[in-house]
């Protein structure tokens, strides 16, 4: 609950944070689809879902 | 069951916004965990091609948000200068009238406005000013909401534009004609609904003449700034060569004389300096080869391997969009902002610590906006990597057929409306309109010219907009007064674009176009 109420109080942080998230999981994602890693493409995926749950938390 | 699970994500973005007034970031990341979810579990991606769809989608987003980041610090730079402050209190030197006041502010100035900044700006810059001026609030918010509409999908320099090139994958050669014409014929129809909005019927009469001239000039000059590859400057030049004309042009309609402070020539001429440099840059770049060549020389271009979903849709192989790091339009407004704030600090506009002011301003207001791009840009890469957008697509072409010209601007208005931008409306529905199309064997430049007309239209009735411009002019909480007038106007602008859409479609299909 503190966790959210923190999130809500500091949007742009937040939207800062789950951008660069984002943008560089993507950059990474390619260099792992071209070396087939399997674990790292799920993990990278990860961290772009959870720049946009992140978001989602956020009013 | 495929085309409701396919249309799934899109209605989640519409329902959360509309409906619940989420902003564009939550609702995007909503709508892109939704495709993602449904992309794994029903239409049979594998890590793999979510791996290289996360990796085109962002390529995609940079593309436009370099121009947004760029062209949102070209505003501030000139804002923080009071440059924009400076252009908006000479104009109502020039007339009296109220009817011309509402003609060379709210619409010329709005457009010139939006052809620069974009990002609901014309408004807040405008309504305050209207209302200064001894408009009712209503129409203070009204007026510039309309004026500057025929502009958007040019303006912020040129990033709807470019988000309807990334999303459908068609040259801005191909896309610009049409796009501009359809845009350059609202911009009558704009003028006097802006007329109608200031006074009624009789000044919508009365000002036959002005509105006439001045929507020749700006939308003539948008389409042909637009013709000539120059689409990141087409609506700036619009607004620029019309006020230009609109100066002398409003000086026949003096009306009554109020005392009013001078009006300082100098100081006008350095507050448009800035985006004089734009344009020469601009020219500069496109025009003499050898620096084009030069600052093309850097390029980030990854190469994509063909994709095959479990479900059989095929993605082929090929490059993903390329990026001219030093030439591309952002980094050009980038020097322009550069060589804008040397000239405003030579001139003593600013306050100490100006710079830090600009760059930190520019960040807060874009962060929110790249997210939201960010998210949906994925959506709408996975929808296509997995064949949801091909689903739709089929859907549209087998219920809508012949009249899907019809309708093509009002799924663009639809996407405006639901996520506050022509870009991202362009994002999301770039090219499920070139699907639906290529199955109809419709000109996809058309489709495509309705869809961005549209949303660019009805984009200034975006429920973020209408906030901001509401607050600006001391009317918030009486927000639904706004959204109801421009309800009826931007109606019958997108009901405009959508005839103009289907007599083209109909013209090219019967080999009548000339």
């Amino acid at each position: 609950m503190t966790i959210i109420k923190w999130l809500r109080k500091n949007t742009f942080q937040v939207h800062l944070i789950a951008f660069l998230l984002m943008i560089t999981s993507s950059v990474l994602l390619y260099s792992a689809a071209e070396r087939g890693d399997i674990p790292s493409m799920w993990l990278l995926v990860g961290f772009f879902i959870t720049g946009n749950i992140l978001v989602i938390l956020v009013r | 069951m495929h085309f409701f699970l396919a249309l799934l994500p899109i209605l989640i973005i519409l329902v959360l916004m509309v409906g619940l007034r989420w902003g564009a970031a939550r609702a995007g990341g909503a709508g892109y965990l939704s495709a993602l979810l449904l992309a794994l579990l029903y239409f049979g991606a594998d890590v793999r091609l979510l791996a290289y769809a996360h990796t085109k989608a962002t390529l995609l987003s940079l593309d436009v948000l370099l121009i947004i980041w760029a062209a949102f610090l070209l505003y501030r730079v000139a804002d923080e200068a009071g440059a924009i402050r400076t252009i908006g209190l000479a104009l109502p030197h020039l007339t009296a009238d109220r009817g011309m006041q509402a003609l060379i502010i709210g619409w010329v100035f709005a457009s010139f406005l939006q052809g620069v900044g974009g990002f609901g700006v014309p408004v807040a810059v405008i309504a305050p000013l209207l209302v200064g001026l001894g408009f009712a609030p209503l129409q203070a918010v009204v007026i510039p909401s309309i004026g500057h509409g025929w502009a958007v999908t040019f303006g912020s320099l040129g990033s709807s534009f470019q988000a309807l090139m990334a999303s459908s994958g068609l040259p801005g050669e191909m896309l610009a004609p049409d796009s501009a014409l359809f845009l350059g014929i609202s911009a009558i129809l704009v003028g006097f609904l802006v007329a109608h909005a200031a006074g009624g019927s009789r000044a919508t009469f009365r000002l036959v003449t002005p509105v006439l001239i001045l929507a020749l000039v700006m939308g003539l000059t948008q389409y042909l700034v637009a013709v000539a590859r120059l689409w990141n400057i087409a609506a700036f030049s619009g607004g620029m060569l019309g006020l230009l004309v609109g100066i002398p042009l409003a000086r026949k309609y003096k009306g009554e004389a109020e005392e009013r402070e001078a009006l300082v020539l100098k100081s006008l001429a350095i507050a448009l300096s800035g985006y004089v440099i734009l344009i020469a840059i601009t020219l500069a770049v496109q025009l003499v080869p050898g620096i084009g060549k030069f600052l093309g020389q850097v390029v980030i271009r990854l190469e994509f391997p063909e994709l095959v979903s479990a479900l059989g849709h095929l993605t082929p192989a090929g490059p993903g969009r390329s990026i001219p790091l030093f030439r591309h339009p952002g980094a050009i407004l980038t020097y322009s902002s550069i060589i804008a704030f040397l000239i405003y600090k030579k001139a003593g506009l600013y306050q100490p610590n100006a710079a830090k002011r600009i760059i930190k301003g520019t960040i807060e207001k874009v962060m929110s906006s790249s997210v939201s791009i960010a998210s949906m840009v994925a959506m709408a890469v996975i929808m296509e990597h997995v064949g949801m957008i091909e689903i739709l697509a089929q859907g549209l072409a087998n219920s809508m057929g012949m009249a899907f010209p019809l309708v093509a601007p009002w799924i663009g208005a639809l996407g405006a409306f639901m996520t506050g931008s022509n870009t991202n409306s362009n994002v999301v529905f770039g090219a499920l309109q070139v699907r639906t199309a290529e199955l109809l064997n419709y000109q996809a430049a058309l489709i495509l010219a309705g869809q961005t007309a549209g949303a660019g239209l009805a984009s200034v009735m975006a429920p973020t907009k209408i906030v901001v411009g509401a607050s600006t002019a001391g009317m918030a909480g009486r927000e639904g007064d706004v959204m109801r007038q421009l309800l009826v106007y931007t109606g019958l602008l997108v009901l405009l674009i959508s005839v103009l859409t289907m007599a083209s479609v109909l013209l090219e299909n019967n080999n009548l176009w000339w």
